[in-house]
């Protein structure tokens, strides 16, 4: 079993550190080219999610982000001090509608919905916590 | 991200290099308002480099399609590689784009 671990800011500068990380998990574990695709922008949508809409003030925060790999499945899981936000709750973008229609903002979750095979949510302490899985392709 | 832009004739292509994500999304549609500020710009994006796109991107791309339609330009992409194509799937965006196999189809359709 490999675990990696970082903590970042709440700057969407800071989200090259995490793909850094995936980087690394890459070549420790020898993923396959589309898991670490659709672990990058699973962890670009939530990260970049709870760093632009997450907080009530203006204030630093810390985002912990832990990833690792055991018997083929990859597990993401994520921490924040963010506002309580369930990311399986967040409604299904309705894709009958036509571009002009629709409202964007619902996609990147629905990717993450799509992408893993897996994903919890948990509130405790004032603090969100997100476990991912995918299974390794 | 890196973008190069290339005359081929009439059509302007804008390839991309790179993952488009939050963080320079922003970027790109800044690129792209700056090429549709001459009207009649026929821009055929080519996205053959691209090693993942998010909802940002997207939300780029719908940028540059309205950028065309405001001012009488045409918005095209080709060269999706399968992971890329499986998010605009994802996305219900297939129908929306006018998306071609390669450069060279793109071209030809829009001169």
């Amino acid at each position: 079993m490999v675990t990696l671990q970082t903590t970042i800011r709440n700057n969407i500068g800071d989200l090259e550190s995490v793909r850094d990380l995936v980087s690394k998990l890459e070549c420790a574990c020898a993923l396959p080219e589309k898991t670490v695709f659709d672990i990058n922008v699973v962890l670009d949508e939530l990260l970049s999610n709870i760093i632009h809409y997450g907080y009530a003030d203006d204030l630093p925060h810390e985002i912990g982000v832990t990833l690792s790999v055991r018997n083929a499945v990859v597990e993401i899981s994520i921490k924040d001090d963010g506002k309580a936000f369930d990311p399986l709750t967040a409604p299904e973008p309705d894709l009958t509608l036509s571009l002009a229609e629709r409202p964007i903002g619902g996609l990147g979750l629905h990717f993450v919905r799509q992408l893993m095979d897996d994903v919890e949510y948990k509130r405790e302490d004032n603090f969100n916590y997100l476990l991912l899985k995918k299974n390794i392709a | 991200m890196e973008l190069q832009e290339i005359a081929a004739g009439r059509v302007t292509v804008l390839a991309v290099t790179g993952r488009i994500d939050s963080s320079n999304a922003m970027d790109l549609s800044n690129r792209l308002r700056t090429l549709y500020a001459s009207s009649g710009r026929l821009l055929l994006l080519d996205l053959q480099g691209v090693d993942y796109i998010t909802s940002a991107g997207f939300r780029t791309l719908l940028i540059g399609r309205r950028h065309a339609s405001s001012s009488s330009g045409v918005f095209a992409l080709c060269n999706l590689s399968a992971k890329v194509r499986d998010l605009f799937d994802m996305g219900g965006f297939i129908s929306n784009f006018s998306i071609h196999a390669t450069r060279e189809d793109g071209i030809a359709r829009l001169a």
